[in-house]
């Protein structure tokens, strides 16, 4: 395996919906272990991109490799439904800014973090039950909850919850959505906090799109600042939030409220 | 009675309904759209099983309806007076004697015999529809063969109930390929479905989808490796005919609780009685 080959590798991305541009020329490379911020603007195009990348929008234009961990290179769109469903089901994770896009309410806290599981073929219910207390565990959910619905659950234990269910495969490649949105700031900290152990440690490809510059500083090396469907700067992180270039960057930096 | 054509349904309408179902014997399990006629009976009375019997009925055939096991409920008797004079073909009760055998809710106890043809009436033919509303993705699902919601459905069936409490219509899954509706027949039914060497046709008029498993095709009721496929079964004996091997109906007695079991299969009772 050549450990030089990036995981994920776009090249001149382009969507437009109707006569709107929403990516324009996206390209960018992602190195397995990475953590790649993408930040700017609402309506920016950062949410289409990672639709994109995770096989939900076709781009109209432009090509994203991937690496998977056996170190097969696949180009996306050369996938079958079949195959990118697969993919999508253990390879791959995505990580919704609203857990209640992801989770399946009717269904228990346990069973929502081994649906993967299932998918995968383990049909042995012990198996399911370790698997599932194990994991919450690791996200700090309280096992005893683990037969609750999860409309019982906070706002943060269900964020919790969903990266549980996405992590629960091992997948090489995560896609996170604002994941920290919507939370109270405390609430925050720790999940950014669990988000960077559990990432590290497997060293997972990690594409987070995000509009807080401070999310982004805290878990990405390297940061993205996108704006109108490009990408205007892209370095490592410090560098970009510190000495911002793009002028757009400079603004974006300097209109974060201080405490 | 002259008026109707043999079986009520014309014959271009057969046909199509026939060409459907060679599609779906084709592949055990998938269902399969056509397009259901209008029955002079209401939706949900077995229109389904209906069409399937009335284009595949000739007049050698000996035609047995049952209604929940039983050849003298009201569903059961109608659509044998149906058939008795659209057709005029024979009708009996014994399950040995019937060359078709329209049934809701039953398989009958005497095993069949190859050359024998089960028609079921479906009243909804898509197993994940409790799970899934979308017929667009529960067809996909289909097609890329992901059951993981109903294994998640059985997950915390155990969870809540420490076994997989579904009674009736337990899912199937067919030549390891497609998950099936056996329609609403009792779990304790469903391995008879396995490896059967009569040919089992399924109609539901209202969705309008037919499904097949041709002569002994192999069906695995959905369950997980510590949790075995087990359905319930009352401990008692009938109390006509003292068969201990049937499925039973409960039927209350009195205002105390007092209560009998009975064969649901009434012609496998009156054959041992």
């Amino acid at each position: 395996m050549d450990a030089l080959l990036p995981a994920l590798s776009v090249r001149d991305l382009h969507l437009s919906f109707g006569a709107q541009p929403v990516l324009r020329g996206v390209s960018l490379d992602l190195w397995p272990g990475e953590i790649l911020g993408v930040v700017g603007e609402s309506g920016s195009g950062k949410s289409t991109l990672l639709n994109v990348l995770y096989g939900m929008l076709a781009p109209s234009m432009g090509a994203v490799q991937i690496t998977s961990a056996e170190g097969k290179i696949c180009a996306l769109q050369s996938l079958s439904r079949h195959q990118l469903r697969q993919a999508q089901r253990s390879a791959w994770g995505y990580v919704y800014q609203n857990p209640r896009d992801a989770l399946r309410m009717e269904i228990s806290a346990g069973g929502n973090v081994v649906e993967r599981l299932m998918a995968m073929g383990c049909h042995h219910y012990g198996t399911l039950r370790t698997e599932a207390l194990r994991w919450l565990e690791k996200v700090e959910i309280d096992p005893a909850r683990m037969d609750e619905l999860p409309g019982q659950f906070s706002g943060g234990m269900l964020q919790r919850l969903q990266i549980a269910r996405v992590l629960i495969s091992r997948p090489s490649l995560l896609y996170l959505d604002e994941p920290t949105s919507g939370l109270d700031v405390s609430v925050q900290a720790a999940l950014l906090d669990l988000l960077r152990k559990l990432v590290v440690d497997a060293q997972m490809a990690v594409v987070l799109v995000t509009h807080d510059l401070a999310v982004a500083r805290l878990l990405a090396g390297r940061i993205a600042v996108m704006r109108y469907g490009e990408i205007v700067e892209e370095g490592l992180a410090d560098q970009v939030l510190d000495d911002p270039q793009h002028p757009y960057t400079q603004l974006l930096v300097s209109s974060v409220l201080p405490v | 009675m002259t008026h109707y054509n043999f079986a009520y349904l014309d014959e271009r309408s057969k046909r199509a309904i026939r060409r459907s179902l060679l599609k779906a014997v084709a592949i055990p399990g998938h269902q399969i759209p056509f397009a259901s006629r209008e029955m002079p009976l209401p939706y949900g009375w077995g229109t389904g099983g209906i069409q399937v019997t009335a284009s595949i009925i000739g007049s050698e055939d000996v035609l047995k309806v049952i209604d929940q096991g039983a050849d003298d409920t009201t569903n059961a008797v109608s659509i044998r007076q149906f058939f008795e004079s659209v057709t005029a073909v024979r009708t009996t009760t014994r399950t040995t004697e019937a060359s078709i055998i329209q049934t809701r809710h039953r398989i009958p106890e005497t095993p069949l015999r190859a050359g024998q043809i089960l028609v079921y009436q479906v009243p909804m033919p898509e197993p994940l529809f409790k799970l899934e509303p979308r017929r667009t993705e529960t067809r996909v699902l289909h097609a890329l063969g992901d059951y993981s919601l109903m294994y998640l459905q059985l997950y915390d069936h155990i969870t809540r109930y420490e076994r997989i409490a579904i009674g009736y219509d337990y899912p199937v899954l067919i030549e390891g390929r497609y998950l099936m509706s056996p329609s609403p027949i009792p779990a304790y039914d469903v391995p008879k479905m396995h490896r059967n060497p009569a040919l089992q046709l399924f109609g539901a008029g209202r969705e309008k989808r037919l499904y097949a498993l041709p002569p002994y095709t192999r069906v695995e009721p959905l369950a997980f490796d510590d949790y075995p496929f087990a359905p319930l079964q009352v401990d008692m004996p009938c109390s006509i005919c003292g068969a201990t091997d049937s499925y039973k109906d409960e039927i209350i007695v009195d205002d105390k609780g007092k209560r009998q079991y009975l064969c649901s299969d009434t012609d496998y009772c009156r054959g041992r009685s």
